[in-house]
């Protein structure tokens, strides 16, 4: 197994190397970064500009661009933004808060989706698959902007006034000048995560419970299910040892990628619940065209992306025993 | 952000604050409870405010800070000499100085006296050394530094202080009017000796750490946790009117339109988003809650490509603005936000600025289709089958660009596209995104039409003049008479305020007249509260929401 992490270690190296430099030439070439500081009225001298594009390595050519901001990478060093503001401390912030919204949505998402999958599977065709199939397919369908106005409403605005008391937030990741016990703190945080959580976690719920629901319709199907029945196994020992542990493989693959993806911010779920994370600052980047932000942004994105791969290889390794990597 | 010493004046600050918002600001006040802004207030509490990005420093007078972001804090901490009114006057700082003063028109010199008490919130006395460095600072003579302009720095030939560095001596090479824009709104005057201290010094010195920085506002900044919130408390220190407010929290909540909900929700107390029109729906329907429209210094304008061969025949880009009907353009976009949206008639002066204003537009933008027509025959053009006038084989065609993805802008584009075509003018909607519009396509020229809006300022006549004068890299549409080039200038060294706006009118008399530019209407501001705070009004100019924010409070129940 070592070894074999070590060998997709080693081929991760040149695939992220390759991606720094389509993610340097994306960049590069999608606009000015100073155009916003070049269009202002009254004007700003030409001087301040010029240093500005010095600062930013932008008076360089291409390739000499790509060298210095590897190199500076690889040493920890992301530059600083249009505005001046050191990229690695604002990224790692955002990546902070990303991950507070990310991994309780997760664990929340792929626990109802195995649930449901599995109910939808073994009761195929009855009320509850029926059930659980509209479920999937309204919050697959439904935007997740509009799902958030919903629980905003219903959740946050009626509920705290049905209570008399400020339970549930509708923006932010906390409130500002936090004071009090632990217990209040663990109210407070939890008060503003409920709604992004929910609305994350039913938009992932969606789509996974649909994907556990084939693969395990799949495996019920198979051989073996049936051999190990007619060899006298209790139904409850046939579904989790023999038929959930193979239908999940399919799942873990899915679902590491997507977290890996997720890692990059769940842009509209943080725009529309005001939350300043990964996805906020992509935005923030792409608008103001903000070279180092964006080239950090996707270098630490692909990062984790390939990561996430690697920790799904080791997972398929791990669920199916027929797998054995030299 | 008139600051008095006692109660009683502040009272009548209160008075007059709100006369200013209601009927310099052309307000249009809905939500709840009506009046929303006035009432007596407490000493004590906090508010909170959403802002939609965070600062990137507190040196608002560098080109990388100088945004709404910075300028909505650092009004509350940093002193100026002059503030702008709701209404678009010019008023001094009445907590800062005791006076300020031409005391010479040749050479011409300014005098301002700062008053004893005013301190930093450290106890080093705000003084003469504060005004010297942002003069030094900003004169463009320093290599390397990020300066947000130099206008005005770069003409004074000397600053120098007096009188244990309490007054002031402005010396300017050249005659400089707008000498009231010095030192004022937009250039914070920093504390100096912590500054200079600073790794970075000017550049980037006040980037981090807000809480260090010595304050000569109301409030003074106690935390700034990025990604989240900056708190500002109460400066003791502060010697005018003391804020009533224990604190100020601003929030950072990078999309809007998530405002309403959390206004709803008690999680913030105040609001200030770019209106759109959903949301001003939304927030005029909430309960507890005040919000206002007023129109501000921004104004949307059509500018004409003098590079193009046909528009730089007069009689085509007269054709064009008769056959434009500005009204239902008016009618259609800004309207829709309040009944009190008018085309505008002056590119110089704003409707907001009721002393100086007159229209020089009117004849023009009613869309009269005879009237355009008969310009372009004159101008040589027969109309075609296909019903759009052509000369020499070419047809009257022209592209409009304009920043991609902004609704109230398409929308306008295809009305005057409507109201082109009935004048047999056919022109083509070509947008870009704003990045590339004002980056790339405005500087290079690289549009026939351009829609887009300029800030105008009470301090009209040299924060225009960059858009109008011949060979100004602002001037996109490269329209050039020596006329207007020579009235600024005029304009510039002239002292007598009633004068300098006669000129500046000659101006826009001259501009309408070669017809360089379209304007079209003041943009809307909106700012909504909730009722339990009172004292709040929008101040649409630079200054902006907070510019009174010390005498904002809780109601006193």
């Amino acid at each position: 197994m070592l070894s074999f992490i070590i060998r997709r270690l080693l081929i991760a190296i040149p695939l992220v190397l390759l991606s720094s430099v389509l993610v340097f030439l994306l960049v590069a070439y999608s606009g000015d970064p100073l155009a916003e500081l070049k269009g202002r009225n009254p004007p700003v001298p030409e001087s301040v500009i010029q240093a500005r594009e010095h600062t930013l390595g932008l008076d360089k050519p291409m390739p000499a661009r790509y060298v210095t901001w590897l190199g500076n990478f690889v040493q920890g060093d992301m530059g600083k933004s249009i505005g001046g503001v050191e990229v690695r401390p604002l990224l790692w912030q955002r990546l902070k808060i990303t991950l507070r919204m990310v991994i309780l949505a997760s664990i929340l998402a792929v626990i109802l989706a195995i649930g449901a999958g599995v109910l939808s599977a073994v009761k195929q065709y009855t009320p509850t698959d029926y059930a659980f199939t509209f479920i999937g397919f309204l919050f697959l369908s439904m935007p997740v902007f509009w799902l958030a106005a919903l629980l905003k409403e219903y959740g946050a605005i009626r509920f705290n006034r049905l209570f008399g008391k400020q339970v549930v937030y509708t923006v932010g990741a906390e409130t500002p000048n936090l004071t009090g016990s632990f217990g209040d703190k663990l109210a407070n945080y939890g008060g503003h995560l409920i709604l992004p959580t929910i609305a994350l976690a039913l938009i992932s719920f969606a789509a996974w419970s649909r994907y556990q629901r084939a693969t395990m319709l799949d495996v019920l199907g198979s051989d073996y299910i049936r051999l190990a029945r007619a060899k006298g196994l209790s139904r409850s020992r046939v579904m989790t040892r023999h038929a959930l542990r193979n239908a999940l493989i399919p799942l873990v693959t899915v679902v590491a990628i997507d977290i890996g993806a997720v890692f990059g911010g769940a842009v509209i779920t943080e725009r529309v619940f005001s939350w300043q994370g990964m996805g906020a600052l992509l935005v923030q980047g792409v608008q103001t065209n903000d070279v180092n932000i964006l080239l950090a942004w996707l270098m630490v994105t692909s990062v984790i992306v390939v990561l996430f791969n690697l920790i799904a290889d080791v997972l398929y390794a791990v669920l199916d025993p027929r797998i054995r990597y030299g | 952000m008139h600051r008095l010493r006692t109660a009683r004046l502040a009272a009548l600050l209160v008075g007059v604050a709100m006369v200013a918002a209601a009927c310099g600001g052309g307000g249009d006040e809905g939500g709840g409870t009506s009046g929303g802004g006035s009432g007596q207030v407490q000493q004590g509490g906090t508010l909170n405010y959403a802002a939609d990005q965070e600062p990137t420093g507190f040196n608002n007078n560098t080109s990388s800070d100088n945004g709404t972001s910075v300028a909505n804090i650092v009004i509350n901490t940093m002193p100026v000499a002059f503030h702008l009114t709701p209404d678009f006057k010019v008023v001094m700082n009445e907590d800062l100085l005791d006076s300020a003063e031409q005391t010479s028109e040749n050479p011409q010199t300014v005098v301002y006296k700062i008053k004893p008490a005013a301190v930093w919130s450290d106890g080093v006395p705000i003084s003469a050394d504060d005004f010297i460095y942002l003069w030094k600072n900003l004169n463009g003579t320093i290599k390397d530094n990020d300066v947000s302009g130099t206008t005005g720095y770069d003409q004074m030939k000397s600053v120098t202080g007096s009188d244990n560095g309490k007054t002031v001596t402005v010396v300017y090479k050249t005659p400089f009017a707008d000498w009231k824009s010095m030192f004022a709104s937009g250039n914070f005057i920093l504390p100096a000796h912590y500054v200079e201290k600073q790794p970075g010094g000017w550049n980037t010195g006040l980037k981090k750490n807000p809480e260090k920085i010595p304050s000569g506002g109301w409030f003074k900044v106690q935390n700034w946790t990025q990604g989240q919130s900056l708190t500002m408390v109460r400066n003791d220190k502060y010697w005018g009117k003391k804020s009533n407010l224990d604190s100020l929290v601003v929030r950072f909540l990078p999309e809007s339109t998530t405002q309403p909900a959390a206004l709803q929700n008690n999680e913030v107390d105040l609001i200030y988003p770019q209106p759109q029109l959903d949301q001003v729906q939304q927030v005029k329907g909430l309960p507890d809650v005040t919000s206002q429209i007023n129109f501000g210094p921004t104004f949307e304008h059509f500018d004409f490509n003098f590079k193009n061969a046909q528009l730089a025949d007069l009689k085509v880009r007269q054709a064009i603005a008769t056959g434009l009907n500005t009204q239902e353009l008016v009618q259609r976009t800004v309207k829709q936000f309040s009944d009190k949206a008018e085309p505008l008639g002056n590119r110089i002066y704003m409707k907001t600025q009721p002393d100086q204003y007159q229209d020089h537009f009117g004849q023009y933008g009613k869309g009269d289709v005879a009237g355009a027509t008969k310009l372009l025959e004159e101008a040589g053009y027969t109309k075609g089958s296909d019903g759009i006038y052509a000369k020499g084989g070419k047809k009257a065609s022209f592209r409009i660009s304009t920043t991609a993805g902004n609704q109230l802008r398409e929308t306008q584009e295809e009305l005057f596209q409507a109201q082109m075509k009935k004048i047999g003018v056919d022109i083509k909607i070509a947008n870009a995104d704003s990045t590339k519009f004002f980056g790339e396509w405005l500087p290079n020229g690289n549009f026939d039409i351009a829609n887009f809006a300029w800030v105008g300022s009470p301090f009209s006549i040299s924060g225009s003049r960059a858009t109008y004068v011949c060979g100004s890299g602002s001037n996109y549409g490269q329209y050039c008479n020596k006329k207007v080039d020579q009235l600024f200038t005029q304009a510039f060294a002239e002292f007598d305020p009633a004068k300098a706006t006669e000129i500046g009118n000659q101006i826009d008399q001259q501009i309408t007249a070669d017809m360089a530019t379209i304007p079209l209407y003041q943009k809307p501001t909106f700012i909504a509260w909730r009722n339990t705070f009172g004292n709040i009004s929008d101040n649409s100019t630079q200054d902006g929401p907070f510019w009174n924010a010390n005498i904002w409070g809780q109601k006193t129940a």
